[in-house]
């Protein structure tokens, strides 16, 4: 593997060289994780700049930020800009995808450093994180709140300090009610509209509130979280690094698979595994099967929305063919919990490879019947056009990912851009749109599907032969490096670096939704209340994850709770406005 | 209780075969309990000092493995007299051994 | 069991605090499953799990498994349920959003812990952000455990929440016998012959499969040592699978190498 590693050329030399160029002195030292992937520490105050250079000037997106306690390591924590940077389209060069961690130490006497929020706005959720979980301040930040924690955690506990506490320590609540603080939107009179209680489709706890003005939404804001576990301490913890495959598989119950190779990817690459090619192929197929599941999941919710019910179920009838298929190659229908270091725990043998052609075909041509239903149903393009529009701009901005981003016109997509798995050696092609609304993103996944068909096929035909496990490899402490995944709502990206003691010494990782969050403000502004569920299945937030809305009332000053359910039946009839009621 | 997540890993690892997993189980129950299954083993006592340190299935397959390896004959003798003996005792075992074989060493070199 | 007698409490008893169930909510119970002939209302609180189970009950509710057509429904309000399906290993978060949907609900009702997480917090079950399932505050009837339950178990178990099936198994306690005895896998197949074979077979074709085609070789092996490649040879054939006969062929040659040390 270490021949390997000196035959690959390294990628992403020239930004490095930029940087020395214009920061000289100020890059401290330049370490290489992989051929694609280099470490460059500066000193904290130059990190705003260095980031926002990479940025802007170089073609960066922010991929994660992951903080991490170094002090029993070298007396200081640190902090990782990872950024995945792809140059500028000029000339006719080929690409030069790298990526690039800007790295900086700070000290434990003063735990705090730039904000680089105000230079580049993706950062934001990323150093409200930090400040949650380590106590780090980023000084300069604009938004103060609590990001991660639950409001009844106590002030002055971090959780992911290795000194702090033990990862099972739950300490009283320190208030009965939640208090998060939403935005204040002045101005004439202000309805809230809190989005609640849970809608039958919808998962994860979150709360929602929109600042209208009569039928027009002027902002909103949301405190989500609510299902934070503390998974990241527990991968330091409880768990042996070969066993947090298990746990990656449960960071989401839709793309837990595509986190689970994320996760895996990173320790192989950080210890040097050379992953057998079939292995690869398996992980592909798998992958692609969980994107089939996760669009069919997404376009039932879109024909729901715009209250075309029939659709809605039938997507969910075929969808179980997606689910038959990960049953058959994994034995799980959700959690698959078959990758391994260093491999997969499966073949795939003829019976499954007969069984599942079979089911590909069917999936074909049901799906392109539905789709085709769908689009012809008059409402829809009326109900999806030019709504939630992500203007270019702010997407440039914010780093969303996955279909979000792709439905603005940008055709980046992981599996290209860095590819892994098997993802070079099989012909397929990036769909991207340029409509900016609920439209293009719904049309990207319904073309991504039979894309994903596609690629199962091919790879299916092409599977290589040989071993699908590499086992006796060596466990090497300290080392750290970057997986990543594009999952069907965008690239999932996970940093670990290995301990000493067969476990990990700090596991980030970042899920594609992430990412989609905070653009999402910039979606709904503009647009009526009664398209506000749309717009938020628009970047499937591992699905509406909507628990309340609050809207409100910029005209009327006045906060009115409107049940979530009320709210998706306007955004289905689009009659009898719940906010006249108040 | 209620924890195990189906996936199998148990009954792909265990190198006795002692773990599978059958359609025989229970997927809905009215009381935890009925979610655990208890069994109790014998244990063995070390030949040596009499502290119980092992199952006495798990050192009959010990025994077992040993009989079924085509190793040669001295070695089986060998390794099956120290199949009754505890961790502990095998240490001590090993300990007196090396520095016999230290001693004899320094004897044979003067 | 009232709303207020839950805020009044203070945060050291709040945290500590689960609910008894009432004597007379049981009996009601009890009638409540009898006067049940044909419709459930069941709500689902997200107490913070992976979405794992949610999505699963979700797939119990459309076409294909449809738990509608026996009548359960699943409705948006905890005021209008019989039965409230705790999903999630009960994160700090959604402590008070689960107690206010278990007081919301009119008694009687049926309260189900739904997943691992829902048992007992799953893998997240000492976290420092989970309380570890639904059973540390609320008064739990079923237990449906899995990661996730399939749809299939999850309307098994409405079945049994709702006393039309009865459990299949209960507790057992086994203590060994005299003649308990502890038997070895393919006894006739030299035991380092063996490991090699499997440890080759599990590289090529993962562990399950892998243990499986093993199973088969070293059958063959014991049954008759001496033809045993002309019977492996057949047996691959009536298979005609490629990806099986490449597999074999490594046993095969795993095979040959030992028979040349020895
Ligand atoms: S390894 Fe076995 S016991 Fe453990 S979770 Fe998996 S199936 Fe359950
Ligand atoms: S039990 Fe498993 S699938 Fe269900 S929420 Fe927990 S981790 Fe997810």
């Amino acid at each position: 593997m270490t021949l390997l590693m000196e035959e690959k050329p390294k990628v992403g030399t020239k930004y490095v060289a930029a940087l020395r160029a214009r920061f000289g002195a100020a890059i401290l030292e330049e370490s290489w994780q992989a051929p694609d992937q280099v470490t460059v520490t500066v000193p904290l105050n130059s990190l705003p700049d260095v980031v926002a250079m990479l940025y802007y000037e170089q073609g960066g997106w922010l991929a994660t930020v992951a903080a991490n306690d170094e002090r029993p390591l070298n007396g200081q924590f640190a902090i990782y800009y990872v950024l995945s940077v792809e140059g500028t389209n000029e000339g006719s060069q080929a690409p030069e995808n790298a990526y690039v961690l800007v790295r900086a130490q700070i000290p434990p006497h003063q735990p705090e450093f730039p904000s680089v929020t105000p230079k580049v706005p993706a950062a934001i959720w990323y150093e409200r994180e930090v400040r949650d979980m380590f106590g780090i301040q980023p000084i300069g930040m604009p938004d103060e709140r609590r990001l991660v924690l639950p409001d009844d955690w106590p002030d002055g506990l971090y959780p992911l300090r290795k000194d702090t506490m033990d990862y099972r320590y739950r300490p009283e609540p320190v208030v009965e009610d939640e208090n998060y603080e939403f935005i204040n939107v002045e101005g004439e009179g202000v309805v809230q509209v809190p989005l609640g209680p849970l809608h039958m489709t919808s998962d994860e706890p979150g709360h929602f509130r929109l600042y209208v003005d009569g039928e027009h939404i002027i902002d909103a804001d949301y405190r989500l979280f609510y299902v934070h576990r503390g998974m990241e301490k527990l991968a330091e913890s409880r768990l042996n690094y070969d066993q947090v495959t298990f746990l990656a598989d449960r960071i989401c119950g839709i793309c837990g698979y595509a986190h689970n190779v994320a996760y895996s990817s990173s320790i192989e690459r950080a210890l040097e595994i050379d992953v057998p090619l079939r292995a690869q192929y398996i992980r592909t197929i798998l992958l692609e099967v969980e994107r089939l599941h996760s669009h069919l999941l997404n376009l039932g919710l879109a024909c729901h929305f715009v209250g075309f019910d029939t659709g809605f179920m039938n997507f969910f009838r075929v969808r179980e063919k997606a689910m038959k298929m990960a049953e058959m190659l994994t034995g799980s229908r959700k959690t698959y919990g078959v990758n391994l270091i260093g491999g997969v725990r499966r073949d795939i043998l003829k019976e499954q490879r007969t069984l599942i052609t079979q089911v590909l075909g069917e999936l074909k041509s049901e799906v392109a019947d539905l789709v085709s239903i769908l689009l012809e149903t008059p409402n829809i393009v009326q109900r999806t056009q030019n709504i939630g529009r992500l203007e270019p701009q702010v997407a440039r901005d914010f780093s969303p990912v996955g279909p979000t981003l792709r439905g603005s016109g940008f055709a980046r997509d992981i599996r290209v851009i860095h590819p892994y798995a098997a993802y070079d050696r099989v012909p397929w092609h990036v769909v991207s749109k340029d409509g900016c609304d609920v439209l293009s993103r719904t049309l990207i996944r319904a073309e991504e599907f039979f894309e994903s068909i596609s690629l199962i096929e091919r790879c299916l035909d092409s599977m290589p032969a040989g071993p699908i496990l590499t086992e006796g490899f060596k466990y090497k402490p300290y080392k750290y490096a970057l997986g990543y995944v594009e999952a069907p709502r965008g690239e999932d990206i996970h940093w670990s670096m290995l301990g000493d003691n067969q476990k990990i010494y700090r596991w980030k990782c970042r899920a594609s939704s992430y990412n989609n969050w905070p653009p999402l403000r910039y979606m709904l502004r503009g647009n009526t209340i009664s398209d506000a569920p749309l717009i938020v299945a628009s970047i499937d937030p591992c699905y509406s994850c909507t628990e309340r809305v609050t809207v409100v009332d910029v005209r009327k000053k006045k906060a009115t709770i409107i049940p979530y359910k009320e709210m998706e039946r306007y955004c289905i009839e689009r009659k009898d406005s719940p906010l006249k009621k108040y | 209780m209620g924890r195990c997540i189906y996936c199998g890993r148990c009954e792909e690892v265990c190198p006795t075969g002692a773990i599978t997993l059958s359609p025989d189980f229970e997927l809905s129950v009215m009381n935890k309990q009925d979610l655990f299954e208890q069994a109790d083993y014998k244990l063995a006592a070390c030949h040596r000092c009499g502290k119980y340190f092992a199952p006495v299935k798990e050192i009959e397959y010990a025994g077992a493995l040993l009989r079924q390896s085509d190793l040669p004959e001295v070695v089986k003798t060998n390794a099956g007299a120290l199949l009754n003996i505890c961790p502990e005792c095998k240490r001590k075992n090993d300990v007196s051994k090396m520095v016999n074989l230290y001693q004899e060493n320094k004897d044979v070199a003067r | 069991m009232l709303r207020d007698s839950v805020s009044n409490l203070t945060v050291a008893e709040h945290s500590k605090y689960s609910i008894h169930e009432d004597p007379a909510a049981g009996q009601l119970k009890a009638a409540l499953l009898k006067d049940i002939h044909r419709s459930v209302y069941v709500y689902r609180v997200d107490c913070g799990g992976c979405n794992g189970c949610e999505i699963e009950i979700f797939a119990a509710l459309t076409p294909l498994f449809d738990v509608e057509r026996f009548g359960i429904k699943v409705v948006s309000s905890p005021r209008h349920a019989d039965v409230l399906v705790y999903t999630g290993s009960m994160t700090r978060s959604m402590r008070v959003p689960a107690l206010r949907a278990y007081h919301a609900a009119p008694e009687p009702k049926i309260c189900v812990a739904y997943g691992a997480c829902g048992c007992s917090g799953g893998i997240f079950h000492d976290l420092y952000c989970v309380w570890g399932g639904a059973d540390k505050f609320i008064p739990i009837d079923v237990y449906i455990p899995g990661c996730p339950p399939t749809p299939a178990a999850t309307i098994y178990g409405f079945a049994i929440s709702l006393g039309i099936l009865g459990q299949k198994l209960k507790t057992s306690h086994h203590v060994q016998g005299e003649d308990e005895h502890v038997s070895l896998a393919h006894p006739q197949v030299p035991y380092l012959l063996r490991v090699q074979l499997e440890r080759e077979s599990r590289r090529m074709a993962g562990y399950l499969y892998g243990k499986q085609i093993a199973d088969t070789f070293l059958t063959m092996l014991e049954e008759n040592p001496n033809q045993v490649k002309e019977n492996v040879q057949a047996y691959l054939d009536k298979q005609a699978d490629p990806r099986l006969s490449e597999i074999v062929a490594r046993l095969v040659t795993v095979y040959d190498g030992y028979q040349g040390a020895v």
